[in-house]
């Protein structure tokens, strides 16, 4: 007896013989997740502000009757062309100012009113000082400024007065 | 005679046997099936650089510093004055390579210091998180953000946290 032989494959061992099976990860656990902290800051300056602490003061001066120049320096010492007596404690004016911590900073100093008072005016003029380049940590900086004050012939014995301005800038 | 019809009937045998073996291969076929899984790591996120706005001089007013994710300043108005000390913020992570990233962030955060606080938000990564972890494994992604100044908002420094949260 002859069998019939069946030459179909059935579709269901097919579909599985063709078949490939991924399986991915579809939601994620928390437990696989990271959060951290992170840091952020900010300094908030003010605009720079700057005052006089002390005036400055050439004290006493006796001139010869031809008049010179007086040189006093920021770290208060003076001088003088020939023929001065100089008396009494000078000082260089001194500053405070704040701005921004750590900031680089520049000084300039410029003539205000002339040093005016019973006799001619005086001039005041090549100013000098001692400012650090940059405000400290807590954004101060202090300095003191020095300047030669121009004697005339025969000036008028008395107490003078004049003004300067400083600037301070980042 | 006689030796003629036992031929034939050996030859019928043989074809009846060979039909029997043939039959059960035919019906059967076999193939293979392949199944993967990728077996995901522990993210992990490490703090670099402090977000820092740096020295800012703001109006009397107030308003709005925004830092970018590529580290540029500016402002709403545009009076405000930077003096430099800025930076983003920075991170490492590290996760599987060829796995998405998803990355999110912190609501309500503030800068706090000698005077009222500051909104610190709107983080921006811009285009340092990749949209899946490189063969390496690791990237660095950088943090930009949006800071609101109060009026005339007190001097000083001022810092405070921010979380970041990084998934697959």
């Amino acid at each position: 007896m002859l069998a019939r032989a069946s030459t179909r494959l059935s579709p269901a061992l097919a579909a599985s013989a063709l078949a490939l099976v991924t399986a991915t990860a579809a939601v994620t656990p928390a437990a696989l997740a990271d959060s951290v902290k992170g840091r952020a800051s900010v300094m908030i300056a003010q605009a720079i502000v700057v005052s006089e602490a002390a005036p400055m003061s050439f004290a006493d001066i006796a001139p010869p009757a031809s008049g010179g120049a007086v040189v006093l320096t920021a770290t208060g010492r003076i001088s003088s062309s020939a023929g001065f007596i100089l008396r009494g404690k000078p000082a260089p004016g001194t500053f405070q100012a704040r701005g921004v911590p750590h900031h680089p900073t520049t000084v300039a100093v410029t003539s205000g009113t002339p040093v005016i008072g019973p006799g001619t005016a005086m001039r005041l003029g090549a100013f000098t000082n001692d400012a650090a380049p940059s405000f400290d940590g807590a954004a101060q900086l202090s300095f003191a400024v020095g300047a030669t004050l121009v004697v005339n012939p025969n000036q008028t014995p008395g107490q003078y007065t004049g003004t300067y301005a400083v600037t301070v800038n980042f | 005679m006689l030796t003629n019809i036992r031929s034939r009937s050996l030859a019928l045998a043989a074809v009846s046997v060979a039909v029997g073996l043939a039959s059960h291969p035919a019906l059967a076929a076999t193939g293979t099936g392949t199944a993967t899984a990728t077996i995901l790591g522990a993210i992990t996120v490490t703090p670099k650089n402090t977000l820092a706005f740096g020295n800012i001089l703001a109006p009397a007013g107030g308003g709005t510093v925004t830092l970018s994710s590529a580290g540029a300043l500016s402002s709403s108005p545009a009076t405000f004055s930077f003096f430099g000390g800025s930076g983003v913020g920075t991170f490492d992570v590290a996760g599987t390579a060829g796995a998405p990233v998803s990355v999110s962030f912190s609501t309500g955060d503030s800068l706090t210091g000698p005077g009222a606080n500051m909104a610190l938000g709107t983080y921006d990564t811009g285009a340092t998180v990749p949209a899946s972890f490189p063969g390496s494994g690791t990237f660095t992604m950088s943090v930009g953000a949006t800071l609101t100044v109060g009026v005339n908002q007190v001097a000083g420094p001022y810092s405070g946290t921010y979380t970041v949260t990084v998934n697959y």
